[in-house]
Parts: C-alpha cells; structure tokens; sequence
C-alpha cells in the first residue's frame, strides 16, 4: 500500500516536473520566434466565438496525391496551419474520423483523414475511392 | 545462392574492419585475418558495444516491441506503408536478401519476412533485443547490432537495402545514406524515407535539442500521460492551441501508437529534416539511376545502383 503510494507520488511529480520544463520551453521556442504562432491568427480565433458557424458543401474537389484531394473553401476560417481548425467534414453526413491529419497521413492511409489548412480542406474518401466520382456528397461544418 | 537461418548469417557477415570472412567458436565470431572478437549475445552478433546516440530507441523499441507489427496488430497498416514508401511489391522480395538498416521493433522486416525476402536487419540500438524477440522463430531473418558507418558485410552483398524513417536519426543523413550505396548489388534497389522539411517536422525539430535532454523514462511517462487526456478532448480549444506548438501523434493507429510516436518524434538526439530536392541530390550524387518517389511521401525515394 505504502509502496503504490509512493509509486504513485514519484510519478505526479515527474509528470509535473516534465510538464513544467516543457512549458517552460516551449515559451522560450514561441517568444524566441522558432516556433511562429502569428498574432493575426490569434485575433482570427477570438473573433470566431462571435461568428456563426460555418458550413457548406465542398464542389471543387481536386487531386493532390495519393489518396489525398484537395477542395478551396473560399472562406477565411482558423484551420490547423494558425491554430486548430473546428471544421469536422462530412461524408454522406457521416463525420470522417481523423481531423487534424497529417498531409502525408492522408496521401498515405487515407480512409478518411483530413486537415483543414490555409484555406483549404486536404482530405481523403472513407474508403480511398475518389471523392469526385464516387457519387457521395461532401460537406463541411464549424463544431 | 539459397540461406536459411544461421547459414545466411554466417555466409554474409564479415569483419567490420577488414572485410576477412569469421568463423564461428561458442558464443562469438573471430576475425580470419586478425582475430578480432565479436560476441553473440542472447543470439545477437554484436559489432557495436554502446548504443551511443539513439539511447532513446533502445527505451521504445524495447518498451513498445509488438505496437507497429502487422503480426500482432492484426491488421496490414505497416505493409501498406511499406510498399508506398518503397514501392516494392511481394513479387520484388520474394527469396532476395535484403538489408533492413535500422530494423527497430521490426515493423518492415515483418512485412518483408512475409513476402519471402531474407532479411537482414541491424539496429545500432538495442532494439535488436525486441526485434530478435520477434524473429527468432523464423528462419529468413537474421538480427545484428551494428552501426551503419561501419557495417559487418561485404560491398555488393544486398539485391534491396530498405531504411526507413532511420537515416534523419543519424549525425550526418546524406552521409549514412551513401555509406550504405555500395552494400547493394549492381542491378539492386536502395529505398528510404528520412523525415520531409516541412509541417510538424520542422516545429518538432525546434523542440529536439530540449526534449532530448529529458531522460527518456520520465519523458515516456509524461507521454502516456498526457497523449491520451489531449485525445480526450477534442475539441478542447486548449489543446488546439497546445497542438500548434507541440504537434503529438493522432495517427489513427490506436493510442499506443500515438504514445510510441509522439515519444518517438521528441526523444532521439538526432532528427534531420530533408527537402525531396535534397534527398534526390544524394542519389544524384551517389550514382543511382532509375530514380523516383514511389508513392505519396515526398521524402521516400527508391534508385537503381547501375
């Protein structure tokens, strides 16, 4: 019992310890520039609590690689390249499961993967097939 | 030339130095020229005596010995990956000898042991521990602990050399990756992948030079920690922003994969980040023909040693 205990403290404070050095780090990263988080895109994400949510269908769906496809959203929106985008995009209505997808994830295993980046939305079929022929309906929402 | 188990081994590994063929007493293999030792330990020759740099991988790969593997996963996600990133097909392997540089766990030695190939996979980590864990039972694989920069083969022994995701994680990529060239056969194919200068690579790389001072205990406890209570949230606003400036791993693989990967992406000393121009100009420059990306990553290339 004594022994989970202390099993269990030395833990918390390693996790502690790591949280705190990280944090520490990555301040030093931002405030230094090496990691860039850009002030507009921080405005753009206090603005968008105000807004309504935005949602549309995607027409323009272009082949990047891969399994990826590639469609401009014509709207200015924070996706995931200046901060993390809130669009879940549909398929026939059904949620596509993996936002925030890596591009090469997505030209790579697909099914499904997406990003929301700049302004547009790289994204793959559930099944790989290709998005403009495979007769579904792909839409995007704000959640 | 047919192998099979320690015949392969023993009819390809050479001394490091002077390339003299070595024979075989008890646990150990000596030098025909010189006499110089290496031991067999737990039925791993070993040609290295630290894991020197990539520390970190000894830790995962160790810890993580069964998370990548199809065998275990139950599932064909690291074959797929395998052949887009290298565009080898089963037909391409089946009974050749490959060299699999960096073999950690041995996620593509699986993939290739089941298409037939015979494979050779070193590891300068001791990830060779889990890997031979894994392979021990099959006859066309064989693992060694070696460095890249000196390795325990003759040139031209390899029909395939095959490293992925391993050369960024050296001191000097393109270096390590033309030291490996002249271990393919003439007609023989070199496929790699290193990580692509862009995205989450490159903020990562900003991270390297700290992360990898944590000790990797600690650092792995934290990941387990905290990669699935950042997975629980979503749509935490938080956590987006987190994201940005610490990217972790939500591959879709499951969650140990994502604590292995996110592990993986802060902990090793070494990580290169390479433009697909840069990595072109290396088989350019090694002497490579026939060279192209065979699938969808910019940065897995494949070429033809002529």
């Amino acid at each position: 019992m004594f022994k989970s205990i202390v099993g269990v403290a030395k833990k918390l404070i390693s996790i502690s310890a790591v949280s705190a050095y990280l944090t520490i780090v990555g301040c030093f990263l931002v405030l230094a520039g090496r990691i860039r988080v850009s002030p507009r895109g921080f405005a753009r994400r206090m603005l968008a609590g105000l807004r309504p949510p935005f949602k549309g269908d995607l027409m323009e769906l272009i082949h990047e690689r891969g399994n990826c496809y590639v469609t401009p959203l014509g709207s200015k929106l924070i996706s995931d390249s200046n901060g993390r985008s809130r669009l879940t995009l549909f398929e026939d209505g059904q949620a596509l499961p993996y936002p925030h997808s890596s591009h090469d994830d997505i030209r790579e295993l697909g099914a499904g993967r997406y990003s929301h980046w700049g302004d547009a939305v790289f994204f793959s079929s559930s099944d790989n097939t290709d998005p403009a022929k495979n007769g579904r309906r792909y839409s995007v929402r704000e959640i | 030339m047919s192998y099979n188990g320690g015949g392969l081994l023993y009819s390809v590994l050479v001394c490091p130095t002077c390339k003299s063929p070595l024979t075989r007493r008890d646990e150990a293999l000596f030098c025909s020229k010189d006499g110089r030792r290496f031991q067999i330990v737990r039925g791993i020759p070993r040609f290295v005596e630290s894991d020197e740099y990539v520390r970190s991988f000894s830790f995962e790969w160790n810890t993580h010995k069964t998370t990548q593997l199809d065998t275990f996963r139950k599932d064909g996600s690291s074959e797929d990956i395998f052949s887009k990133k290298t565009g080898f097909k089963p037909e391409d392997l089946n009974g050749k000898l490959v060299l699999d540089a960096g073999i950690g766990a041995g996620r593509f030695t699986d993939v290739m042991a089941r298409w037939g190939a015979n494979v050779i996979g070193i590891d300068l980590s001791y990830a060779v521990e889990a890997a031979q864990e894994n392979f021990r039972h099959l006859d066309n694989v064989l693992v060694a602990q070696a460095d890249i920069s000196d390795l325990p083969f003759k040139p031209e022994t390899f029909d395939a050399i095959v490293s992925i995701g391993v050369l960024h994680h050296t001191p000097d990529t393109k270096k390590y990756f033309k030291t490996l060239v002249p271990y393919v056969r003439h007609g023989g194919t070199i496929a790699i992948w290193v990580y692509p200068a862009e995205g989450d690579f490159v903020t990562r790389s900003q991270w390297i030079p700290f992360t990898s001072r944590i000790p990797d205990r600690m650092f792995y406890e934290w990941c387990r920690w905290f990669v699935p209570y950042a997975q629980k949230r979503p749509n935490s606003l938080f956590f987006h922003s987190i994201y940005r400036i610490f990217p972790f791993s939500n591959q879709g693989l499951g969650l140990e994969n994502d604590i292995l990967d996110t592990f993986d992406g802060y902990s090793p000393r070494f990580h290169g980040i390479h433009t697909p121009k840069e990595v072109e100009g290396w088989f350019q420059e090694a002497g490579l023909v026939d060279i192209r990306i065979p699938g969808p990553w910019n940065t897995s290339m494949r070429g033809i040693r002529p």
